[in-house]
């Protein structure tokens, strides 16, 4: 098969520049609507349950998801199962344990439930590391996949495409705010959703609508690019666990940090506050889960899809991880129209979630830095809103320069550290502080600190970094040939199962030690507050 | 519909207590608490059952349905879907139960 990726695809860029005057334009029409910092922030609280259900999914679906998964199983077969579960996981959690109750503590930020009965400046300045923390890491390997994948789908060089995605989410964020943002997530989530659904139904329409036939043929066409290599004949391993679960306790610590992480994520958390009241939050996970678990289902018909009717090698020959299987699949199942919309849906895709991404780190230094620790709340909205603006721009100009500066480097591991430090920095005192009376001040930022930088250190110090990026290897043998594989100083590769643990034993001891009698006497009023709603933003 | 309560954040300490004390609103808050946790465990149950099962039942997992589908693939499908009837279950008794229980109580109080 002769694939035309990489070279300029004018139907690609055709779609491209339709998704962006249509937001463009959405963009417009927001800013008329976002003057006050309730808007900039929340939407003024006006985006309904449906609406917010697809945003969610939207800010959610990345194209680590949209191009990772699908490439992983189109690869390994069942083994991409894990992420597209794990992923998915996260959502009950999100519902049982942090929605509701953020919606009715909170205004902007998770930070303002984090912080709601404690002092101030600690935690809120800890909360905002953290959430920047959070939100770069994720944000890195969304501007270098965007910058590779335009250059591949587009042909545009990887620094201009660097920088027309910056600039485009800049714009998004600075002008029209929430409302403008909500909005690209909504239209690219249906983007996605449709074009997901077409690759599947057509997968599945050449194989006459029957599974056995799809994996089957996927089975089948491994074993035919394996004649007569040491691989030969093992096919059917695509629909077995396999190797990617070697170790189960890299399994077990990765599977922590993709449950728990996303009840920690920043851009995620802040859309809770841009629906009118508890009963919208809630409909809004529900909607969003059966959205995001549809669209999970759906890049398993996808992989086997690409894994038979393009084939590994091919896959493989364009980009080794497989983030192009999915484009590539759509390529031979409908020529360069069909791959021209779907590049321009991953290219969506990119584009809306850096822009949740821009926003909300935005928020982390307008909101809960500049406007409650610098000013302790005493900034004016006027003066927030400025800070607000001025953090998305130098935000934004700070994706574009990280999205250049890590070119070429192998960033994937990054979606799994933001997730990683989300579980193990945020969810543990956002849970504390909404379930334990006795959590105190030192025991928040505590629990922050532990668990962010035991997160990141231990990455660091993990085969990921410290093995394949630094160049520490060991020769070991594997089926009687001699394999180097990374090691690091710290075995495992995610941190989770110890970082997380760590979080929320620090956050226990020093609440204990160190208790906050202002804080104790607060919880009653908060308690009525979390489960009636009475008090919370309007 | 939810009732709109517009007094202000801060409650005094005295209806705070009232309420707090109020056999409905513990009843309230516990039967909500029980419920999260509840379906926090099938879904920790669920999943990390699945996960060990991939780790340590390999062979299960690779039974044949019929000659292409191993067993492994509609479990996975499976969890997902349970994850999310999960999900479904609470977002309905939350709008069936709970809200009621939350605008009664309201009510009563004179909120």
């Amino acid at each position: 098969m002769n694939t035309s990726l990489g070279q300029t695809n004018p139907i690609a860029i055709a779609f491209f520049f339709l998704f962006v005057i249509i937001t463009l334009g959405i963009t417009y029409w927001a800013a008329k609507k976002t003057k006050t910092a309730k808007e900039f922030y929340a939407a003024g609280r006006n985006i309904t349950a449906g609406q917010n259900g697809l945003a969610l999914a939207g800010d959610y679906m990345s194209a680590a998801s949209f191009l990772g998964i699908a490439g992983m199983v189109a690869l390994s077969g069942f083994d991409g199962l894990i992420y597209a579960i794990g992923f998915l996981v996260g959502w009950p959690i999100v519902m049982f344990l942090v929605a509701e109750p953020l919606r009715n503590l909170g205004k902007y930020t998770f930070a303002d439930v984090v912080a709601y009965r404690l002092r101030q400046g600690p935690v809120r300045t800890a909360a905002a590391v953290s959430a920047v923390t959070v939100v770069t890491i994720y944000l890195i390997p969304q501007m270098v996949g965007s910058g590779t994948l335009i250059k591949m789908l587009l042909g545009l060089p990887y620094e201009a495409a660097i920088v027309i995605v910056g600039v485009l989410m800049i714009a998004y964020v600075l002008f029209g705010g929430m409302l403008s943002t909500t909005w690209v997530q909504i239209i690219k989530a249906g983007l996605l959703l449709a074009g997901s659904t077409l690759l599947s139904v057509l997968v599945l329409a050449k194989y006459g609508f029957s599974f056995d036939q799809v994996f089957g043929a996927a089975v089948e066409k491994v074993n035919e690019l394996a004649k007569g290599t040491a691989e030969a004949g093992t096919g059917f391993k695509m629909l077995q666990p396999g190797k990617l679960l070697a170790k189960p306790i890299d399994t077990i610590s990765l599977s922590l940090a993709l449950m728990f992480g996303t009840a920690g994520l920043p851009h995620i958390l802040m859309r809770f506050y841009t629906v009118p009241d508890t009963k919208a939050a809630r409909n809004s996970v529900n909607y969003g889960t059966a959205w995001i678990g549809y669209f999970y289902i759906l890049t398993f018909i996808m992989g086997f899809g690409a894994a038979s009717l393009v084939g590994k090698d091919i896959i493989t020959s364009i980009d080794k991880k497989g983030n192009m299987a999915a484009p590539l699949l759509a390529e031979a199942l409908g020529g360069p129209i069909f791959l021209g919309f779907i590049a321009a849906v991953a290219f969506a895709t990119i584009l809306a979630v850096v822009s949740g991404l821009t926003l909300s780190g935005a928020s982390a230094f307008s909101h809960d830095l500049y406007a409650s620790v610098f000013k302790r709340g005493k900034s004016t909205e006027k003066d927030e809103m400025r800070v607000a603006k001025i953090s998305t721009v130098v935000f934004g100009l700070i994706a574009i320069f990280l999205g250049i500066a890590f070119k070429e480097q192998n960033v994937a591991y990054m979606v799994g550290l933001a997730f990683a430090v989300a579980a193990s920095a945020n969810f543990p005192a956002i849970l504390m502080s909404i379930t334990w009376k006795k959590f105190s001040t030192a025991g928040a930022v505590a629990a922050i600190w532990t668990g962010l930088i035991l997160s990141v250190g231990l990455i660091f110090l993990g085969p990921t970094v410290w093995g394949e990026v630094l160049g520490h290897f060991t020769t070991t043998m594997v089926n009687g040939v001699a394999t180097k594989v990374p090691v690091g100083i710290f075995p495992l590769s995610n941190p989770a199962l110890i970082s997380i643990p760590a979080s929320f034993l620090a956050g226990i001891l020093v609440s204990l030690v160190a208790p906050d009698a202002v804080a104790q006497e607060k919880f009653d009023e908060k308690k009525v507050r979390l489960y009636m709603g009475v008090g919370a933003e309007s | 519909m939810a009732v709109k309560v517009k007094e202000n954040a801060t409650i005094n300490k005295e209806s705070t207590d009232r309420i707090l004390n109020d056999p409905d609103f513990i009843r309230l808050s516990s039967t909500r608490n029980r419920i999260a946790a509840v379906l926090t465990a099938l879904t920790l149950i669920v999943y990390y059952g699945f996960i060990l099962l991939m780790a340590y039942g390999k062979e299960t997992l690779s039974k044949t349905l019929s000659p292409n589908i191993t067993i492994g693939l509609p479990i996975g499908v499976a969890v997902i879907v349970l994850s999310w009837i999960f999900v479904f279950i609470y977002a309905r008794w939350a709008n069936r139960k709970y809200d009621s229980m939350v605008d009664q109580l309201k009510e009563k109080i004179g909120g």
